[in-house]
């Protein structure tokens, strides 16, 4: 009996350890869950507040070292983008993001894509199908967008 | 007088560790930013040299690139791209030469995003030509080690 009991407590101290390394593991997941959430909800903001034209949101979600690089290859900061935004010429309709893979590691995360925009600049209409990468990080204040880059879709 | 030289002691051992600690952040040969950018050289120079070696070493598991023309690659299909070509092939072009220029690194911790201009010189069926892009590639130290997860290139075509 005595070595039934032993066996016993053995094994509960072995099973203990699996099954807080197990719990840990889900938690783990469970909050990587989470945050691939907040993540995507954070793209679909940053998509509606183009369309918007909702300045200031843009200017929470963005960190003051964004950096965008566009389907032409051209550089723009931040104030740049919002600039460009603002701009009455340019009117976006709205549009969403297909095929975002999430990867997260820590307190970055790196977004890909692709989405398709429509809209007008100039009173010129466009209708573009885009590749994206967009890298996030986790400030002090919640996760901001610090990197874009977007490529024009080669048409089959 | 004990005391002092007590404190002179701990004053010293507080100095060393700390130096200790400044320099073993400091990888060897120079900061981090001139470590990432000298990945990017490599890289590039692998490319041209078809070292797969070095391009597998370089790449992450989970490495995702998207390419000039909104082409998405893995890694197993960025290094098979990085292979000598077989008797046969018939690649659309052939990159010659290729140089990155113009590179800015940022650092979050453990992730790094370099963006970067590309100088290629490529040669097609019918002739030779230079195209740039800017790229911003996207790196994770894992065990001590820099390792590129993701590319993002757009050819230049605005000055």
């Amino acid at each position: 009996m005595k070595c039934i009991c032993l066996a016993f407590g053995i094994l509960i101290v072995v099973t203990l350890p699996i099954s807080g390394q197990q719990k840990t593991k889900n938690t783990s997941r469970a909050e990587k869950t989470t945050v691939e959430q907040q993540l995507r909800q954070l793209e679909r903001e940053w998509n509606d507040v183009i369309v918007r034209k909702d300045i200031t949101a843009l200017g929470h979600i963005l960190s003051d070292d964004f950096i965008l690089i566009t389907a032409t290859g051209t550089v723009r900061n931040k104030a740049q983008l919002i600039d460009s935004i603002k701009s009455t010429d340019l009117v976006v309709e709205p549009f969403e993001t297909e095929d975002v893979i999430v990867r997260i590691y820590g307190d970055t995360a790196v977004l890909t894509g692709r989405f398709t925009q429509k809209g007008s600049y100039q009173g010129k209409s466009f209708s573009n199908q885009f590749r994206y990468t967009d890298v996030y990080v986790k400030m002090s204040h919640g996760w901001q967008g610090v990197s874009a880059h977007s490529t024009l879709m080669r048409q089959p | 007088m004990a005391r002092i030289l007590a404190s002179a002691f701990l004053m010293l051992v507080m100095w060393v560790t700390t130096n200790t600690q400044t320099k073993a952040k400091q990888p060897k040969g120079g900061t981090v930013e001139q470590e990432l950018m000298q990945l990017e050289r490599d890289w590039s120079a692998a490319y041209l040299k078809h070292d797969t070696v070095t391009i597998d070493r370089i790449l992450a598991d989970d490495y995702i690139g998207t390419d000039g023309r909104g082409i998405v690659t893995f890694r197993v299909e960025e290094i098979e791209e990085a292979k000598p070509p077989k008797p046969g092939d018939s690649a659309p072009f052939i990159v010659l030469d290729e140089s990155v220029t113009d590179m800015k690194v940022r650092i979050y911790g453990n992730v790094a995003v370099v963006i970067g201009r590309v100088v290629e010189k490529v040669k097609t069926k019918k002739e030779e030509g230079e195209i740039q892009y800017r790229r911003t590639t996207v790196w994770v130290k894992r065990q001590g080690r820099w390792q590129c997860v993701s590319f993002h290139g757009s050819r230049i075509l605005e000055p």
